[in-house]
């Protein structure tokens, strides 16, 4: 409630009310705030006006004077009598004034700002009541025209059935000019029978907060202007009211008791408890007087209560007015000490960091020298391993760990192989010159010491390094192996996977790439495809008599990988038809005497059936009267009623049909099928759009087709896919194809790369597992990417040795074929379904007249002509109406094969391989 | 010499870098070129890493530092990137590695050297990682 008031302009604005209480052979007290903007305007400016002063009926008039005296006049329609103040209003100023009908004295008494001034006898007027004309505030009515407008601010008028007493009046202004608060809560204790606070701040009601009499502003006043009272808060009695709590409180015992006194409307008053609320047993005493229904009082309570049940007690009774129990409470709140959880978290800090970068190039005049002085240099966990004996020897090969092999004789003291384990490890070659000082190394194996052995009878510690491969991917993300391992991967085609090695196999298994750790510790991915140059070795003087060549077992190669995919998937299906009813013709229909059926039999029928009616009945109504009619002509009185000769009307069904695409995809090798003939394997994958149909089978309150359908020309249904799911839809279906025929095709030239050369040649250290290399001598040249190296230093013999493994593909094809790109094959067509006709006719069958027997497949209406038109030992018919609406036929309703046969083409490397004599 | 706090040898980050045991090394012969990649990530659950300057603003920037420059391979024969195709990768640039890096998704950083200097060993080059702070997410 807040302290606004409303402002006149001495036109015709004003409040409107009817029916406001009239003192009758009573006493009343008006009592009002007013500042006027000119007091002695040289006419009449109405404060309140009940009635018509001057009528037969006449009224009561509260005005300002036209010389600026306050005036209370109450006319009984004959006679009147007024007083008039002494004092003399000044203009701009804010008074409180007061009008007191008093019958107990037959008096009439005026009050300024609480103090009486003027009083008359009033015993010549008679009974003030049964006013004809409307009451008003800021006018009053003295003709049959309302006049009078006031100019100037009014607040908080208010009618009394009694005699407001003088000390009561004074009172009353003492706290007005304070606070508005106290003096609305001050008022209300007086029992008003009517209180306009005036502190709309919107509409045009004027809210009554004692009754219901509520008033219409009127006119271009303005409202929620600032309040002429005071603005000092209300002295908080404990048995005051307006109540609003919130947040936390924590009020010692008593501190809020609440007295609701009047006859109050229950929905006046809503008490609300926000907030987490502490209440100590027996602090809030509610006494709430009047007619509650305890169920008229809306009462929330929201947040956390921790009160018991007993701390609430509220007691209603006597008769209570609703706007008595505006509740405001304030107070001091006691907020208990809480804590605050705090997290700190100390933030380290790394500094700037450089990391050395170590970068080495053999020194080919060295390499290639008749005889060139070497070491190796071993290092675990950064310190140098010297004494090393028998030799070092490492091996490489495409997706396998690195290992390597080395003794040593280790210092003199406590031996504990298993501290060497799982340590850094590295091994260099150290190219020395004549004088022994270093002039390159390179490094040969980077690892981590797996496995370290002493012998004691030999005194030699035992190495085994190794450079994980597999180590390297687990617990990495998908993610993570997508950036560095080429292919592709579905969880249509491979198990489901969260990462790790497997992951990473699976893509590799799609791609014609390797990874390995390189002598460096850095993981390569390599493409398998020999390059167009690389390392060429020719020294048959050294390696000639240790060649092998090893080729690949017939039932390792694979010329064609059938893949057969399936793609599962539901279809949603509207399908629409007529339905067509006819019974024959009027003259028919009174030739033969049969009955029709009813329009409730047949608008049962349709009802009841598995097809939803989405259209009205168009029914074929018997005709209304007809003087001459048929053969011979008679007179038809149009009395059908409720028979019909035929209906019509539109009926749906819809269903799930169950599509299953099948794609036979053929990935085939032309240049190896040409040599060894067709060796084939085939993979079996299925993708299933998983969707739950029952609810669109089962609901059938629909009126037209699904959102989203489109209509098949073809069998004239409706269709839509139901599902298009990134995990399980068509996209998926898509890129899951394209995996399998990668994997199909990498699977085709892998296996065709199983040809196998070895040789071993002089040392070269620039010959890795992703190097290219030819081999020439006068029996053998060939050419191909390095699948292994083994690499041995012996430190007995002073000779640094390499064995390279070639992995050669090949095939006797003419080499023409060409690669067919990987593209997904298009989607089949659907083979179109036949239309099974979208009308349904129900025609009539009379009995009486054939030897046809009855027969309970029958649909339509099934009847009998009259007797006295039926033959002789004819059939008679039990009496129907049978509906029968088409199934939907087994081809639309169940899983539809589709077959897409296509073909890819892939083209296999031939490297170099000639053998001679 | 010591760890290296948030570099890793590899993706894995189970092998904090240790300058004292370990180095960025690459072998390439004259004309071809080598690469190789070290990890940058925090093995807390609940932390993430950035740049100590103004963690959460300033990116973590990894570049090349030649302590001897003229001779030998220079900072223009190395390329950094966070792919191991270089694709876009400026020869002697530093790399911006990222702002904020947290638990479970640590950034490989990618080196390569493009050898046209011919043989020997260079150690000259190294790379410089700025200074990283640790926080709780």
């Amino acid at each position: 409630m807040p302290n606004r008031c409303v402002s006149f302009y001495g036109s015709p604005e004003h409040i409107y009310a009817s029916g406001l209480p009239e003192p009758g052979l009573g006493s009343a007290t008006y009592v009002a705030w007013i500042n006027p903007t000119t007091a002695a305007t040289g006419n009449a400016q109405g404060i309140l006006g009940l009635g018509r002063r001057g009528a037969a009926e006449g009224g009561v008039s509260f005005l300002i004077n036209g010389t600026g005296n306050l005036q209370l006049i109450a006319d009984d329609g004959s006679n009147q009598v007024g007083v008039v103040s002494t004092a003399v209003l000044s203009s701009s100023t804010t008074y409180m004034v007061v009008g007191v009908i008093d019958r107990t004295t037959d008096e009439i008494a005026l009050y300024i700002n609480g103090v009486e001034d003027g009083r008359e006898d009033i015993s010549a007027v008679g009974d003030l009541s049964g006013f004809s004309d409307p009451s008003h505030a800021a006018a009053y009515q003295w003709t049959s025209t309302l006049a009078n407008y006031f100019d100037g601010y009014l607040d908080e008028i208010a009618i009394f059935s009694d005699v407001v007493s003088g000390a009561n009046v004074s009172s009353l202004y003492a706290t007005g000019v304070d606070s508005w608060e106290q003096y609305a809560i001050d008022l209300i204790a007086l029992s008003p029978e009517l209180v306009w606070h005036l502190d709309e701040t919107s509409g045009t009601t004027v809210v009554d907060s004692a009754n219901s009499y509520n008033g219409t502003y009127s006119g271009s006043l303005t409202i929620d202007e600032p309040g002429l009272l005071g603005s000092n808060p209300a002295t908080v009695n404990p048995d005051d009211l307006p109540m609003v709590l919130s947040g936390f409180f924590q009020y010692p015992a008593a501190d809020l008791p609440m007295e609701l006194i009047g006859s109050a409307v229950p929905d006046d008053l809503p008490i609300v408890l926000n907030g987490s609320l502490l209440f100590p047993a027996a602090d809030l005493p509610l006494a709430l007087s009047g007619s509650w229904p305890a169920a008229d009082i809306p009462m929330t309570l929201s947040g956390s209560i921790s009160s018991p049940a007993a701390d609430l007690p509220m007691a209603l009774t006597g008769d209570s007015v609703a706007a008595n129990l505006a509740m405001r409470l304030s107070g001091t709140l006691s907020h208990p000490a809480a804590d605050m959880t705090m997290r700190l978290n100390t933030a380290t800090v790394g500094g700037q960091a450089d990391l050395p970068l170590i970068l080495e190039t053999q020194n080919v005049a060295h390499m290639t020298a008749n005889a060139a002085r070497w070491n190796v240099a071993v290092s675990i966990a950064g310190a140098n391993t010297s004494r090393l004996v028998n030799y070092v020897k490492r091996t490489n090969e495409e997706n396998g760990s690195g290992i390597c092999r080395f003794s040593f004789i280790p210092s003199a003291g406590n031996i504990d192989p298993s501290a060497y384990e799982r340590k850094h490890c590295t091994v260099s070659f150290v190219g020395k010159d004549d004088n022994n000082n270093t002039t390159y190394s390179l490094r040969r194996f980077t690892g981590e010491v797996s496995v370290a052995t002493y012998d004691p009878d030999a005194g030699v510690m035992h190495i085994e390094a190794i450079a994980d491969l597999p180590g390297r991917f687990e617990e990495l993300s998908t993610t993570a192996i997508d950036s560095v391992i080429p292919g592709d991967w579905s969880e249509h085609v491979f198990e489901a996977s969260v990462g790790g090695w497997q992951y990473a196999q699976d893509r590799l298994s799609t791609s014609t790439h390797c990874v390995f750790i390189d002598e460096n510790g850095n993981l390569q991915t390599v493409s398998l495809t020999a390059a167009a140059s690389g390392v060429s070795v020719n020294d048959s003087g050294r390696f000639a008599n240790t060649l092998k060549i090893e080729r690949p077992s017939l039932r390792d190669l694979i010329t064609r990988v059938r893949v057969n995919f399936d793609f599962r998937y539901v279809r949603l299906r509207h399908r629409e038809i007529s339905v067509q009813c006819s019974f024959g013709y009027l003259c028919n229909w009174l030739d033969e005497g049969y009955n029709l059926p009813s329009k409730a039999t047949i608008t049962a029928a349709s009802n009841s059936s598995a097809w939803t009616r989405t259209s009205d009945i168009y029914w074929n109504e018997l005709p209304g009267p007809i003087a001459s009619v048929c053969t011979p002509p008679r007179a038809w009185a149009g009395n059908g009623g409720s028979l019909c000769l035929g209906a019509s009307w539109k009926a749906a069904r819809r269903w799930a049909q169950t599509i299953t695409e099948e794609f036979a995809i053929d990935v085939v090798c032309p240049d190896l099928e040409e040599s060894i003939g067709q060796r084939g394997i085939a993979e079996d994958y299925g993708v299933e759009a998983v969707y739950d149909a029952t609810d669109f089978e089962n609901v059938t309150a629909f009126d037209g087709p699904p959102s989203g359908a489109t209509l098949l020309p073809e069998t004239n249904d409706w269709t839509a896919e139901a599902t298009d799911s990134v995990e399980t839809g068509r996209a998926a279906l898509e890129h899951a194809i394209s995996v399998a025929i990668a994997k199909a095709r990498a699977t085709i030239v892998n296996r065709a790369r199983g040809w196998r050369v070895t040789v071993e040649c002089p040392w070269r250290p620039d010959i890795t597992v992703k190097s290219t290399v030819s081999i020439n001598t006068h029996s053998l040249s060939a050419k191909g990417k390095v699948f292994s190296i083994e690499e041995t230093f012996d430190l007995q013999t002073g000779e640094p040795t390499l064995i390279v493994t070639l992995a050669l593909t090949r095939h006797d094809g003419s080499g023409g074929a060409a690669e067919t790109p990987l593209d997904p094959p298009p989607s089949p067509t659907q083979e179109p379904e036949t239309n099974t006709g979208r009308t349904a006719f129900h025609g009539i069958r009379k009995g009486g007249l054939s030897y046809t027997k009855d027969d309970p497949e029958w649909s339509g209406w099934i009847t009998n002509v009259a007797p006295v038109y039926q033959l002789p030992g004819r059939e008679l018919y039990d009496e129907r109406f049978a509906l029968e609406l088409p199934e939907i036929e087994e081809s639309a309703r169940d899983a539809a094969v589709i077959v897409a046969p296509s073909e890819y083409t892939v083209s296999v490397p031939k490297d170099d391989l000639t053998m001679r004599y | 010499m010591t760890v290296i706090a948030n570099v890793f040898t590899d993706m894995t980050l189970a092998t904090p870098f240790d300058d004292a045991v370990h180095s960025l090394s690459l072998s390439a012969v004259n004309g071809d070129n080598a690469y190789g990649s070290f990890a940058v990530g925090t093995t807390t659950s609940g932390n993430e890493v950035g740049a100590d300057s103004d963690i959460g603003v300033d990116p973590i920037t990894v570049s090349i530092v030649d302590d001897d420059p003229g001779s030998g391979v220079e900072a223009a024969h190395i390329k950094l990137s966070l792919s191991n195709d270089f694709s876009g990768a400026v020869a002697g640039a530093a790399l911006d590695i990222g702002t904020l890096i947290p638990f479970g998704s640590p950034v490989e950083v990618f080196y390569r050297w493009d050898n046209s200097t011919g043989g020997d060993t260079d150690t000259n080059l190294k790379l410089r990682i700025t200074a990283r702070k640790e926080r709780a997410i």
